[in-house]
């Protein structure tokens, strides 16, 4: 690929560059093709690295919690939660239930439109416009859901260390009720929601077009998927069954009752099948929570994270310390090094924190789930054409801000 | 005055009387094409102003092309860093004239907040900008009222001169 | 009883390496057995690549390498961690071992200068072309070493010839 090498004749070099229709974010793949057949292809991101890891070091740990919504930003509450849990994990802090009900719901909603954002313009690409607004009314409902809780629509930054935040604008002072306006607009959604998929799975699961263009392209075997870090749909999609929600549960995942979609020959048709598996089962994941909200406070009442209530701050010294030194100085993490991860809609995300005892972390590492993913793709897309490394592209669902953060 | 007469007389018969910049003016401005230069998360909004709910196709402007060339409106939509300024740079000079450009987002506006090595604080440092869109992620009524703001923008016959009669040279 | 296992086999094979336990297994390595160390794991069928990257401590004059690995057989976690001098940060790549390495190694190297010996294409990936610096490490201020009131202009040598943020 670089200038010396030499070119026989009937050989092109294609830049499919950073400003492209079809890149969902900004990279750049050369290919050296010969005819319409893909020889060699290589792969150069970057566009957007900003420098997340290096900034961190100089914040607080409240102030990093906007910088990792940034990362896959169409599902933000996942990060958000990713590193939310790493902390409670470290920290050892308990989470009352009633809140953690409510950061799953907000979790598979994330995820739902996660996998909404992935299908819709992937499909696009392939030639059929339909879904993509179908998916995309759905999404519009998933943010009036996710605004009513947190505020924002897109970049939240909602849960933190010991649960939700609390002065939230229903829950000023104590009360902790949550409004029937809530229940009744997640039924409503998932009533639409399932209607839409039906029809989107009729017009494309059995379509002749459709499984010709995606069956047997990019074809990924179980052992490479391993060997190169693939985790997530894509690595179930090639045939293991490996879900981090299953093998190390974390946040009451082990309270619901669902199943892991698993495909079996690794190529685009199977990673479509899987997600769009995945969505009704994120969707019994709901219907379950929600039918079986439990009663309690939504914020833990642990002194190292929780702000007193406001008669002690008033009355008594301690409680006045207490809010002072929260206020002014943050959480305390005790020193040390950790890694958690989570099952983000991509695959396992993961937070490496080196803590030195001051307010700000020594050294923020995040593990992104596209960057495993994308560094196997010269290897997917050799011997075919222009038009599958399109439809192999928009499938194995890259996200600029995670890969280069 | 019998010429201002004759005019009455014609309108109301399906002939539209004015001065052909008029005309020109309002053509343009109904009929944008827009060109997304999305990066990150304000591209995911714009896409959603694309989308039906808050409809970018009523303002003229359902053609989202993606080739330069045939587009007038550049909306920058996202991050950019230094890697991606010259590509920035000549796809805005390979829009023909007349172009105007939105920054929509803080991150295009003026850096966002990350103020790190490797983050261009903002574009109007290497492109000239008609319209700020703030907010991180702006909601989608904004980024159509600024869409609207170009188009009273076009009204008004402004057009900002290309970058080099624009601004001198630093010092070398 | 499979925890157990692992534990004592790690502890007996690798004599040199000081391993401890506390929310995944942890093995401390030098320079000169991390590559043996790693091919030992991926014969203990560590099959999933999970990560690789690096800390700069200059209050030791070290940067600190880490790898993580997954075991889907016996799911187990495990952290490998190898020091080498700031001066001189050479390490043998794993790239034949777990070809996920690559772009793990290319970042490495780009954010700290840990050369790995071995890798078929070590380059930049995350900064631009022609930085010279590696942002991570800890003497590099994070807004960097441009003046923030220069305003560049198209024209400017630098800029065409693709250089003009240094």
């Amino acid at each position: 690929m670089s200038s010396g090498s030499e070119m026989k004749e009937g050989r092109m070099i294609i830049n499919i560059g950073p400003s492209h229709p079809s890149t969902h974010g900004a990279f750049r793949m050369i290919t050296e093709i010969e005819g319409e057949v893909i020889i060699n292809c290589e792969v150069e991101i970057g566009y957007v690295h900003r420098g997340v890891e290096k900034f961190a070091e100089n914040l607080k740990y409240r102030q990093i919690l906007p910088l990792t919504d940034r990362l896959n930003y169409v599902s933000a509450i996942m990060n958000n939660i990713g590193y939310v849990t790493a902390l409670e994990r470290y920290m050892k802090i308990d989470v009352p239930k009633k809140a953690q009900y409510i950061r799953v719901i907000l979790n598979e909603l994330s995820r739902i439109s996660d996998h909404l954002t992935c299908i819709g313009p992937n499909v696009v690409d392939i030639g059929a416009l339909t879904p993509f607004w179908y998916f995309f009314r759905e999404r519009e409902r998933i943010y009036e859901i996710i605004e009513m809780w947190t505020g924002a629509r897109l970049t939240t930054s909602y849960p933190w260390v010991g649960g939700l935040w609390r002065d939230h604008p229903w829950i000023g002072g104590f009360k902790e009720e949550i409004p029937a306006e809530f229940e009744k607009k997640v039924r409503g959604f998932l009533k639409t929601m399932k209607s839409a998929i039906d029809d989107v799975e009729g017009l494309l699961t059995g379509n002749r077009i459709f499984i010709e263009r995606t069956k047997g392209i990019g074809v990924m075997p179980a052992e490479k998927a391993l060997e190169y870090g693939w985790t997530g749909p894509c690595l179930r999609a090639s045939g293991v069954a490996w879900d981090l929600r299953k093998v190390e549960p974390y946040m009451c995942y082990e309270d619901f009752d669902f199943e892991v979609p698993v495909g079996e020959n690794g190529d685009t048709y199977d990673r479509y099948l899987v997600r769009m598996e995945e969505i009704r089962q994120s969707m019994r994941i709901v219907e379950q929570a929600i039918d079986g909200l439990p009663e309690g406070p939504l914020m833990t009442s642990d002194p190292r994270v929780c702000f007193p209530p406001k008669k002690e701050v008033y009355s008594t010294i301690e409680g006045l310390i207490r809010q002072f030194e929260l206020v002014m100085y943050d959480i305390q993490v005790p020193e040390g090094e950790f890694y958690y991860a989570v099952e983000a809609a991509n695959g396992e995300l993961g937070f490496y924190i080196v803590s030195d005892g001051t307010g700000k972390p020594y050294r923020f590492r995040i593990r992104p789930p596209c960057f495993a993913i994308y560094q196997a793709f010269p290897y997917l897309v050799k011997g075919l054409k222009i038009a599958d490394l399109i439809a192999v592209l928009g499938s194995i669902n890259i996200i600029a801000g995670e890969l280069d953060r | 005055m019998g010429i201002e007469i004759e005019v009455e007389k014609l309108r109301g018969q399906g002939i539209v009387v004015g001065s052909l910049k008029k005309i020109v003016r309002w053509a343009r401005k109904n009929s944008l094409w827009p060109f997304p230069f999305a990066t990150k998360c304000c591209g995911i909004e714009f896409m959603a102003v694309v989308g039906a709910h808050y409809d970018l196709a009523r303002f003229g402007a359902e053609v989202v092309r993606f080739s330069p060339r045939q587009a007038d409106l550049l909306m920058v939509a996202g991050t950019i860093t230094y890697k991606m300024v010259p590509v920035l740079k000549t796809i805005y000079e390979q829009i023909c004239e007349p172009k105007w450009v939105i920054a929509v987002g803080d991150c295009a506006s003026s850096g966002g907040f990350f103020d790190t090595y490797s983050v261009l604080q903002g574009i109007d440092r290497i492109i000239p900008v008609d319209v700020y869109v703030p907010g991180c992620p702006p909601t989608p009524e904004s980024i159509i009222s600024a869409v609207m703001k170009i188009q009273r923008l076009i009204d008004e016959g402004k057009v900002l001169k290309s970058y080099e009669r624009e601004r001198p040279l630093p010092n070398p | 009883m499979k925890e157990k296992d692992l534990f004592q086999i790690l502890k007996e094979s690798l004599p040199h390496a000081e391993i401890e336990e506390r929310e995944m297994i942890i093995i401390k390595v030098g320079k000169e057995k991390y590559l043996d160390t790693l091919k030992f794991l991926k014969d203990l069928k560590f099959d999933l690549f999970i990560d690789l990257f690096g800390t700069h401590y200059p209050a030791t004059k070290e940067i600190e390498v880490i790898v993580h690995l997954y075991s889907t057989y016996r799911i187990k976690r495990i952290r490998v961690k190898c020091r080498v001098p700031e001066d001189n940060p050479v390490l043998p790549s794993v790239y034949n071992l777990w070809k996920g390495a690559d772009w793990f190694e290319r970042e490495t190297y780009d954010m700290l200068g840990v050369r790995f010996e071995g890798h078929p294409d070590l380059k930049r990936i995350l900064t631009p072309p022609g930085f010279e610096d590696h942002p991570l490490r800890k003497d590099f201020p994070f807004r960097g070493k441009i003046p923030r009131k220069e305003k560049y202009h198209p024209d400017d040598k630098r800029f065409i010839e693709g250089e003009f943020w240094f």
